[in-house]
């Protein structure tokens, strides 16, 4: 259940730090952010992959947690990336 | 190779010196990632294939029965050392090998140095055994997994030394690809989440770029990872300054590193060996129940023998573990080695764990698999990209085609396809090679070899675009009817699989079905793609609509 719930963090963790970029989020939203808002998407951006990083090393350790991170990195990252562009 | 510069990248000229060391990078990411990117796309593609080894193996063994890791180590190890009395008496080594999981799944034993004069079967021997009964399992004979996921690095028919030097210098090549990939990749942060489909070579480069960069810390391991394994091959002059270069020397070295301390010489006064059952208790009080990965007793009957019991790697990342080394006449506890012995070998056993993944659970382990096709696909839309910038270069100015262009157009799709395809056929014949002719686990990686060979030649003698569409075709159908080929030879097809709760089974059929589903796709893209005028998407689109105009005509 675990890895799941970082994955869903993962996915709108990239959800938001796309959003922050004026090419998505014209691709999504039609029309580009304030810089202010582009800046608080870029926080909890970061801010969401952070804690799904805490919540991997809490569900399998240090080392382990780290990798699992960085593997769901990856798969969900290659979803955000699909569901962007054949929305 | 060609002295032909690539095309300058996009890099202002004002920037000189910045842009120069660019585009020398450029060059070198080209190169280096081209020229052992065949040998590259197998290694990636096997080896990923191999964080799955002891399945495939399972389902290329229809006739094992589900892993025995429910077992416990008394009673299994009781059962083993009985075989072993029987099958090889007074060797030199018994080494038992308890189920303990995935990795693991079921009991097997070797030994060396028995007596056939005192009734043994063999001087040295090594038998997969039933954990209940001890009897031999019966099973077709077959590579399994293991064999397809060594060709990664042994690359089958060639010799260790010849594998070792091309294995060698591709991986070097890879880390060079990447290195000098993530220089030229300017914008990593900013295009991370960028894919434009339909848009020839930039789509190429799209597709690439994100492979790479979504699993770059997987490559980079991976890959440097790769070359730890094989650093005593690669600088033996280390080796060589401390012990000496003859054989006896390397031995030597070998033996320090890898054996247990504290080895001693047979007596050749008998003396009955320890039960076991106590020394297991006293690993599993110390490491927990179902820990004990392997048992190893050398000089069993002797006044000498001494037990070694090693520890499960599962949950630790590096692939080392500790050892309990026992006197094997009185059971006394002589000493434990700890995991890490030293900060150099330490070191070695991180990245090597790391590479093997052995402790992977589930989750980690798709994700490792998945980290693995991602740079499978890396390595094949870089080659693709160098042949379609070219091609276009090519239909642009005429007669700038040549032949290494055709040559790497035919390589990609009798590799990239072709290859998978001769994997599937890998599988096709462990069903369908009648079970029991001579030499049956070797024709059934001949048949990986003559299906690819096949493919590379069929690609070399249809129109590029036309082998593509059909050896995509040819591959949907080799995956996509191994489950059925399954349920018509063998009774654990997928109704039987799933009612009996056998995961492994399921998995390995349901996975064969998405493969070729995912062939399906990308083979029903491209032929709406190239079909019929043989011009882009859009021309596909506008040809059906004037026949949809033609027709409502009438």
């Amino acid at each position: 259940m675990m890895p799941l719930f970082a994955s869903t963090l993962i996915f709108s963790g990239f959800l938001a730090l796309s959003l922050s970029m004026s090419r998505h989020c014209r691709q999504v939203l039609n029309r580009s952010l304030s810089p202010k808002a582009n800046l608080w998407l870029r926080l909890l951006g970061w801010a969401s992959l952070g804690a799904a990083l805490m919540i991997c090393i809490a569900y399998s350790g240090w080392a382990t947690g780290v990798l699992l991170w960085l593997g769901l990195l990856s798969a969900v990252g290659l979803i955000n990336i699909l569901w962007l562009t054949y929305r | 190779m060609s002295t032909r510069t690539p095309r300058p990248n996009k890099t202002p000229m004002t920037e000189a010196p910045q842009g120069g060391f660019r585009q020398s990078m450029a060059w070198l990411h080209t190169w280096a990632g081209l020229t052992l990117g065949w040998v590259l796309f197998l290694m990636f593609l096997t080896g990923t294939a191999g964080y799955f080894d002891t399945e495939i193996d399972r389902w290329m063994q229809p006739e094992l029965p589900p892993a025995q890791t429910h077992l416990n180590a008394t009673d299994t190890a009781a059962v083993l050392l009985a075989r072993l009395e029987k099958e090889a008496p007074e060797a030199e080594r018994w080494f038992l090998r308890l189920p303990t999981d995935r990795n693991q799944p079921y009991p097997s034993v070797f030994w060396q140095g028995a007596s056939v004069d005192a009734g043994a079967s063999a001087a040295r021997g090594n038998l997969k055994l039933n954990g209940e009964t001890g009897e031999t399992f019966q099973a077709r004979e077959t590579g399994g997994g293991q064999l397809l996921y060594q060709m990664h690095w042994r690359l089958h028919y060639l010799s260790r030394a010849q594998a070792d030097v091309i294995v060698g210098f591709a991986t070097l090549f890879m880390l060079v690809a990447l290195v000098s990939g993530v220089i030229i990749h300017k914008k990593i942060f900013k295009d991370f989440f960028t894919f434009r489909p339909s848009k020839g070579q930039r789509s190429w480069l799209d597709a690439h770029n994100v492979f790479s960069v979504l699993a770059l810390p997987f490559h980079l391991m991976i890959t440097y990872s790769g070359l730890v394994f094989m650093a005593f091959s690669y600088m033996p002059l280390v080796v060589a300054a401390h012990y000496g270069v003859d054989g006896e020397a390397r031995s030597q070295f070998i033996a320090d590193v890898f054996d247990p301390p504290g080895q001693v010489e047979a007596t050749n006064e008998p003396a009955p060996l320890v039960p076991l059952t106590g020394l297991i208790a006293k690993a599993e009080d110390q490491w927990g129940k179902g820990r004990i990965r392997n048992i190893d007793i050398r000089h069993p009957g002797d006044r000498n023998a001494r037990v070694i019991i090693h520890e499960n790697i599962e949950k630790s990342l590096a692939s080392a573990a500790g050892l309990m080394v026992f006197n094997g006449v009185s059971g006394e506890l002589l000493r434990m080695v700890p995991k890490e012995p030293s900060a150099a070998k330490g070191a070695r056993d991180l990245f090597i764990g790391l590479h093997e993944g052995l402790f992977a659970g589930p989750v980690l382990r798709w994700l490792y698999f998945f980290s693995g096709l991602l740079g499978t696909g890396m390595i094949a839309t870089g080659l693709l990209l160098w042949a379609v910038k070219r091609r276009q270069r090519a239909e642009r100015a005429a007669g700038t085609e040549n032949r290494g262009l055709r040559l790497v157009e035919k390589l990609n799709v009798g590799t990239i396809v072709g290859l998978p395809i001769g994997i599937a056929a890998y599988f096709w014949a462990n069903r369908l090679l009648p079970i029991g002719i001579e030499g049956r686990a070797d024709w059934e990686i001949n048949a990986l070899f003559i299906t690819w060979a096949a493919m590379l030649l069929y690609g070399t003698l249809r129109p590029t675009k036309r082998a593509w569409i059909e050896q995509l075709s040819l591959a949907t159908i080799a995956f996509a009817l191994l489950p059925l080929i399954n349920a018509l030879t063998t009774n654990s097809h997928l109704g039987q699989s799933l009612r009996g709760g056998d995961l492994v089974m399921v998995g390995f059929d349901l996975a064969m079905l998405f493969i070729g589903a995912a062939f399906a796709g990308i083979t029903w893209r491209l032929i709406s793609k190239w079909s019929p005028t043989n011009g882009d998407q859009k021309a596909g689109r506008q040809w059906a609509k004037s026949l949809d105009l033609a027709r409502s005509a009438k």
